[in-house]
């Protein structure tokens, strides 16, 4: 599954611009004014363009972790390791490690096609324009990174593979978007998936620019901050309750 | 007690707090009236026992009454709701853990890897190096399937690998739950053979079973449990020893009594409707007895093998209960 994940997300960055621009292209014959062929791939540009794609298909480390953990809790290997020997804490550890591997992964690939992409298709290349916006990498990692964390908070508490997805995806796709129409602006940006997904928004682009769109082009800190809280208090609670449950 | 003193180097990675002077009849368990409730269950309730170093203590019990609770509440499975327990004169820690072996219930490893990964994984975790591995495998008679998957074992195979990740490390205790659980006639041999000689290294063995005839063979001290209660502790010889167990009754009971308690080598055990349990000692077959008997004028009517002594006080302790 892990192979499948890599090639997709390789697959998508790789082959989304020539998708786009086909579109663009076909648009572009048949209306009036001319839509000019826009790259996503241009440094600097190309950072913010490709975290935002890639944030799409976070849903599958997501489910590779919890597939991964909830196999420990069906075999009741986390029993054999803290009998053995292990502290609770410890065993906490290895699952964070397994977070972070996920995370690393993800950000290498993304690392590895903004780089390609960005020197095949790039008209000026300096040191700046190619450093310029790569904190966008880092935020992907935190998006990442908390997405995994609440995943596995989901597969601590159900502890059974089927329904730890079936959870998770209800809460992502579901739940929360229909919490976020009942209650208050205010309320809802701050729910965690938004928060989570609203750290690297939507790249702003000339076709965008045309209808009057303006996306964020940064990253705000206060989004930092909240999604940084939003990881430290899932991981908290799954820490707390694998120390005290009944194994 | 000094318990905590290091006296190995302290770049050792081993360095635990239990091997220190090697005292004769230390505590090595000491439970205070742990208590644990499922719901309306009490599946254990104020249970007290003591094992000191170099025991072999049988916990004894059928299947429910508390046994494999009690032994997941002492290896820091699950949290007693009342009472409290110490290993060592101290409280439990992965560092105590780590030099404890236990079987817990079913084996549990990673089905996907086979018997030499997942004896390093808890090679690993006991922090010890992988060589007794192989000797581990040898001795449990698993060398030949070592590089085959945990899912491809049978049952036999599945808890031979629990026995050699349960000795790991040396450990100075090791807790055993119904370790001859699915084994053969040959594997449980094996296994009692394996037991007595860890024994006699000055271990400390702490062996949950059902089977009394396993119990009653290998172990120094039972505690008897039913339905969470500990209904006796003790030696395993204060109960009866391997004596042969007799029930004889004659026409004349008050004689036949009289002349069993005068006798050196009989022990009344109990009567009940004329009948009387009579424990010989070692030497002496039923035939001795019928033959005293008849000498000193009783006529026996009644002459059986009862059941094994073990058996009796714990079918009896049951009874009492129920």
């Amino acid at each position: 599954m892990l192979s499948l994940y890599v090639l997709s997300l390789s697959g998508m960055l790789f082959g989304v611009e020539s998708f786009v621009n086909k579109i663009a292209g076909d648009a572009s014959r048949n209306s009036p004014i001319p839509i000019p062929d826009f790259s996503l791939y241009q440094f600097p540009y190309v950072w913010h363009n490709l975290s935002y794609l890639a944030g799409f298909l976070k849903v599958f480390p997501a489910l590779i972790l919890i597939v991964f953990v909830a196999a420990e809790y069906s075999y009741r290997t986390n029993r054999l390791q803290i009998m053995m020997g292990l502290s609770r804490g410890e065993y906490f550890v290895t699952q964070g490690l397994i977070i972070l591997a996920l995370v690393l992964i993800s950000v290498l690939i993304l690392a590895m096609w903004v780089l390609i992409q960005g020197f095949l298709h790039s008209t000026e290349l300096s040191l700046i324009s190619i450093a310029d916006k790569s904190y966008f990498m880092a935020a992907y990692a935190l998006e990442i990174m908390a997405f995994l964390s609440f995943a596995l908070l989901i597969v601590t508490m159900l502890r059974r593979s089927g329904l730890s997805i079936v959870t998770f995806l209800v809460a992502y796709y579901v739940i929360e978007p229909i919490i976020r129409f009942y209650v208050p602006e205010v309320v809802a940006i701050n729910l965690p998936f938004k928060r989570i997904g609203s750290m690297i928004d939507v790249p702003n682009s000339s076709l965008m620019q045309l209808f009057g769109l303006n996306f964020k082009t940064y990253i705000e800190y206060q989004d930092l901050i909240v999604v940084l809280l939003y990881t430290l208090l899932f991981l908290g609670i799954s820490y707390w309750i694998i120390r005290k449950r009944n194994l | 007690m000094v318990y905590g003193k290091n006296i190995l180097p302290s770049s050792a990675k081993k360095s635990h707090p239990l091997k220190t002077e090697n005292m004769p009849s230390e505590t090595v368990l000491n439970i205070h009236g742990i208590v644990k409730q499922f719901g309306k269950i009490k599946a254990v309730n104020k249970l007290q026992l003591e094992v000191k170093t170099a025991q072999i203590f049988g916990i004894l019990g059928p299947n429910g009454s508390g046994k494999t609770t009690t032994l997941s509440m002492i290896l820091g499975l699950i949290q007693p709701n009342q009472g409290s327990f110490e290993w060592f004169g101290q409280p439990l820690s992965p560092a105590i853990l780590k030099r404890i072996g236990s079987i817990l219930e079913t084996p549990l490893f990673y089905p996907y890897l086979n018997a030499i990964d997942n004896l390093k994984i808890i090679a690993d975790i006991k922090e010890t190096t992988y060589d007794e591995i192989p000797e581990l495998l040898r001795m449990t008679g698993l060398f030949e399937r070592r590089h085959d998957a945990f899912r491809t074992y049978s049952l036999g195979m599945k808890q031979r690998l629990a026995i050699a990740a349960a000795m790991i490390g040396n450990p100075d205790v090791l807790i055993l739950d119904e370790p001859t659980n699915g084994l053969d006639p040959q594997g449980i041999a094996d296994i009692r053979a394996m037991i007595l000689t860890i024994a006699k290294q000055g271990k400390t063995i702490i062996l949950a079973s059902h089977l009394l005839d396993e119990v009653q063979k290998i172990c120094t001290h039972v505690a008897v449990l039913q339905k969470g209660v500990c209904l006796y502790s003790g030696s395993v010889e204060a109960i009866g020893g391997d004596g042969v167990l007799l029930e004889v009754s004659a026409e004349d009971t008050d004689l036949l009594e009289k002349e069993i308690q005068s006798c050196a080598w009989t022990r009344l055990h109990e009567q009940r409707n004329g009948i009387l349990k009579v424990q010989l000692e070692k030497a002496y077959t039923p035939a001795d007895l019928n033959a005293y008997l008849i000498e000193k004028g009783v006529r026996v009517n009644h002459l059986n093998t009862a059941k094994k002594s073990l058996e009796t006080h714990f079918l009896e302790l049951l009874k009492q209960q129920a």
